[in-house]
């Protein structure tokens, strides 16, 4: 689809959405989508249903934004620097009975110093990554992202909800080899919520799909370069070529149910949600050549991610007090495919014939959080001030089998953050103060092969999953009330700094600038 | 609320991970089919590579004393074993190899068949017959020299290896033609040594020169010559009286043991018609290596026909290296040298006093030795036209 034409078609959507008069109207600040954020627990259920739990405020905002993220201390898949130029709209309404959410984002980037990744977004804990060695590449990223809710109520006890998202964009490098990533991403979700009396049920299903084909040219003639088909720790096969296919595609099937129990004014929300994914690593060649005339089956990776979150909430009414506790664990074995080029029939054409599949990986991940939050409010019940504090258990461990490799590691982190709002005669201020602090607890790394693969990615990376760091970050808003049609301008800045205990350094800035109405 | 509970548990009954990878792991063994003549000594240590085709990756091991292998663990796919092997004996270097694709999707049990090879230990890596030019604008060719180079990564000797020239230089039809298993030579001197005495590093040369001096500054030299021979491991020299050859103190002599147009010295031509070879002549010591010279002596009349000449014959199986030097390319076609010996040809085209020689090119550096090329075709083995750099490798 034509790019221009569908960000065109996604922002009308949306500003349709963003158009239609809601039957409430609650005085909006710089504050109030956070508010929502922290007061509508059902909003991160994941059932589309429990929209219609969300706190009574329906508030809409458009902005420009940019970042930076530079630094030394970062993935080694990762840049040296990304920049990021972003437009977005997001608004919640409610017409008659009905709760809308929709919201649009546009992402101008450019990730800078990138040394090892041909694939959009290689830090998906997945294995089957594809790289080049030729370093210090642009990745220059276009994306658009469109995201909608509906909740609606089918009876007294009953609600209908419906949810999707779509993202869809280009990533592309202009130096040889040059990759041109197309991703597309959706999600589609439809729930439904009983309620009776003090209890709520919920149940929803979810499928998701994504699509990454890498075109990857060579434009220098009689020139090649050597691609590295990455299979697990250490592990990987090669292929020199002037150009290269892959394509990356992944069906996530599942869903979730949700539980609340509310007395007086202490509630409970359970949820859990459930999916299995398949993707397929495929890549289009011949012997030397790209082409999707002969498809060469790479690997598959099986995944299961299950989430299970508990959130009590006590509403004082001035004062929301909020614990929270998430495990998340991430599950995946990864398939290779044992193929090799023959000539068939007695046309001489040359298919990739498949001798066996063999499981050679496995990876799981465990990610365990707990959470307190305070959230205070005013006579006209916007937020005031919020406190978070966090305590994240993370760990993770990868194996293959034959030649054997494995590596884990674990981490926990202690944050906190506390944000005010200041409240001027005629304008309003906010700020925002943050700390975390991450150190490792264990960590092994138990590689066979010590290649220059090793050497040059998943020794450095290891080093960066287990360092030790902290960051303290500071965010400041401003807004100004306006007279005719829209509500508020605001401006926001936030900035992070984070210092590794081995002393390398990384940033992140944001400035964005925008309406709330 | 108790089924809200029950259903809740219920859903979580069905959560579960993936199992760990049922993977496949296979047993090969490997025998190494050396052939019936193949000496037991040698046949362990062969280096075998077991290359897995589509990871890129390899297991090497080298074989027990009966020639077997034993690769356990080994995860299912397509590979190409090579085996390698080679010792050497009677100054030539034997090479045996080995290739075969085999399948693993289940156990095993194979054997791979090697063939023989075998070349010199010893090779001319660098050959300086043209000749320089005196400030005066004289010819001077007392700096010509002969490199001898050890190809292989072990220690070996140089005593007993002879130098030899054909006795054509390549103006017209070979005489010797129709004699196919051996060389006719005109010229044979030999390095001294009891055979333990002069031990060749690998990756190092011995040298060996008309005249022993550095030829840049000595009295006696040319300061045009592009050449210091006083570090020589040996030179040519002809005892005469009154003495007419210059005698490096500093160098020892190669021992004579033919030279049949004796004159004042050993001159190469500078034109490029000397056609080389090195020899390990039969014999342990001096007298048996000229029992030997004195039992091949063949004849051959003058153009008068009014007397004969006698020249040496050495057997192809003795020599070690040849080189087909020829005066040019319109020469080739008297060309000396059978192709078991040197397939090609090679010639300094600039010609007589241009300072120039032919060097053997460098194959690869392995575990920074340098290992010259060597297929017994000159042509392709030699670089023209280069300037000479004795006992430098690069």
């Amino acid at each position: 689809m034509n790019k221009s034409f569908a960000a065109i078609l996604l922002f009308q959507i949306c500003l349709i959405a963003s158009a239609a008069d809601p039957d409430v109207v609650k005085p909006a600040n710089l504050l109030t989508f956070k508010l929502i954020e922290a007061g509508s627990p059902w909003l991160k259920s994941g059932n589309a249903a429990g929209l219609s739990q969300m706190l009574h405020l329906f508030p809409a905002e458009l902005k420009l934004g940019f970042s930076l993220n530079d630094g030394d201390f970062h993935s080694v898949f990762k840049g040296k620097s990304d920049q990021s130029f972003d437009f977005g709209s997001q608004s919640f309404r409610k017409i008659n009975k009905t709760y809308l959410y929709g919201s649009f984002n546009y992402s101008k980037s450019y990730e800078k110093g990138l040394n090892f990744s041909n694939t959009n977004d290689p830090v998906m804990n997945y294995p089957y990554l594809l790289t080049d060695t030729i370093g210090n590449d642009t990745y220059d990223r276009e994306f658009f992202k469109l995201t909608g809710i509906i909740s609606s109520p089918v009876n007294s006890q009953l609600d209908l909800g419906l949810s999707f998202d779509y993202k869809v964009g280009t990533a592309s490098q202009n130096r040889d080899p040059r990759p041109e990533n197309k991703v597309l991403q959706t999600t589609v979700s439809p729930g439904l919520l009983y309620k009776s009396g003090r209890f709520k049920l919920g149940a929803n299903l979810a499928y998701g799909y994504y699509n990454e084909d890498i075109d990857i040219s060579v434009v220098q003639e009689n020139a090649q370069h050597t691609m590295f088909q990455i299979h697990g720790p250490g592990v990987f096969s090669y292929h020199a070529s002037s150009s290269f296919y892959r394509s990356y595609q992944r069906h996530r099937f599942g869903g979730g149910m949700q539980f609340e129990w509310m007395s007086g004014n202490v509630s409970n929300l359970l949820h859990s949600d459930y999916s299995y994914s398949v993707q397929t690593i495929d890549d289009g060649r011949r012997g030397s050549n790209a082409t999707w005339a002969a498809v060469k089956n790479d690997s598959r990776l099986d995944g299961i991610d299950w989430n299970l979150t508990d959130v009590i909430s006590i509403d004082q009414g001035e004062k929301v007090h909020q614990l929270k506790a998430v495990l998340q664990i991430r599950n995946r074995l990864g398939t290779e495919f044992i193929q090799r080029l023959e000539k068939v029939n007695a046309t001489d054409l040359e298919r990739w014939i498949t001798y066996g599949e063999e499981q050679k990986y496995y990876s799981l991940q465990t990610n365990a959080a707990l959470n307190y939050q305070l959230m205070v409010k005013d006579e006209s019940n916007l937020m005031k001030s919020l406190f978070n504090a966090d305590l994240k258990y993370s760990a993770f461990g990868e194996k293959y089998y034959l030649p054997n490799s494995d590596q884990n590691f674990s981490n926990l982190m202690l944050a906190t953050s506390f944000l005010k709002l200041f409240t001027l005669p005629v304008a309003s201020f906010s700020a925002e103060m943050k700390f975390s602090y991450q150190f490792n607890l264990d960590g092994q790394q138990n590689l066979t092969n010590a290649n220059f693969i090793v050497k040059k990615i998943f020794r450095p990376e290891f080093i960066y999953q287990t360092e030790s760091y902290l960051s303290p970050g500071i965010s400041l808003a401003y807004q100004v009330p306006l007279k005719k049609t829209f509500d508020k301008y605001f401006v926001k800045t936030d900035f992070d700094w984070y210092h590794s205990a081995s002393g390398l350094n990384s940033i992140l800035f944001s400035f964005s600038t925008g309406l709330i109405f | 609320m108790k089924k809200a509970l029950l259903i809740t548990s219920l859903l979580f009954l069905f959560v579960s991970c993936l199992k760990e990878p049922d993977y496949h792991n296979y047993q090969v063994i490997l025998t190494i089919d050396f052939g019936p003549d193949f000496p037991q000594e040698q046949r362990n240590g062969a280096k075998v590579y077991f290359f897995n085709q589509l990871k890129s990756y390899a297991i090497e091991a080298v074989t027990d004393t009966d020639g077997k292998i034993q690769f356990s663990s080994v995860e299912p796919g397509f590979y190409s074993i090579t085996v390698s092997h080679s010792f050497s004996s009677e100054g030539k270097m034997y090479y045996y190899n080995g290739l075969k694709n085999i399948e693993v999707f289940g156990n095993v049990i194979d054997s791979i068949k090697i063939n023989g090879s075998s070349s010199s230990v010893f090779v001319i890596k660098e050959i300086y017959y043209s000749g320089s030019t005196t400030p005066a604008g004289k010819p001077y060719s007392a700096d010509q020299y002969l490199e001898i180079f050890n190809n292989t990564p072990e220690i070996q000797y140089a005593d007993g290896i002879s130098v030899l020239e054909h006795e054509s230089y390549a103006t017209g039809d070979n005489f010797w033609v129709n004699m196919k298993d051996s060389i006719v030579v005109k010229m044979i001197w030999t390095i001294p040594g009891n055979g333990k005495q002069v031990p060749v590093l690998p990756g190092k040369s011995i040298l060996l020169a008309q005249d022993g001096i550095n030829h840049r500054d000595d009295s006696n030299g040319n300061p045009l010559s592009p050449v210091n021979l006083g570090n020589a491991d040996c030179e040519f020299y002809v005892l005469k009286q009154p003495e007419a050859d210059l005698d490096s103190p500093a160098v020892p002599n190669l021992i004579e043991d033919l030279f049949v147009f004796r004159g004042n010295d050993v001159v190469f031509h500078v034109r490029g018609g000397s056609a080389f070879a090195i020899a390990k002549i039969p014999g342990k010591t001096n007298e048996e290596r000229k029992t030997y010279i004195n039992k091949n002596l063949v004849s051959k009349a003058s153009a008068s026909g009014s007397n004969n000449t006698y020249f040496v014959k050495i057997a192809n199986e003795y020599v070690l290296d040849a080189v087909e030097v020829v005066i040019s390319e319109a020469h080739a076609i008297y060309k000396r040298f059978p192709p078991e010996l040197d397939a090609g040809y090679t010639y300094v085209a600039s010609g007589s006093g241009s300072g120039k020689c032919i060097r053997r090119k460098i194959k690869e550096i392995a575990n920074g030795r340098v290992v010259y090329q060597d297929t017994n075709n000159s042509t392709e083995d030699f670089l023209k036209d280069v300037d000479p750099r004795p006992k430098i490798y690069e």
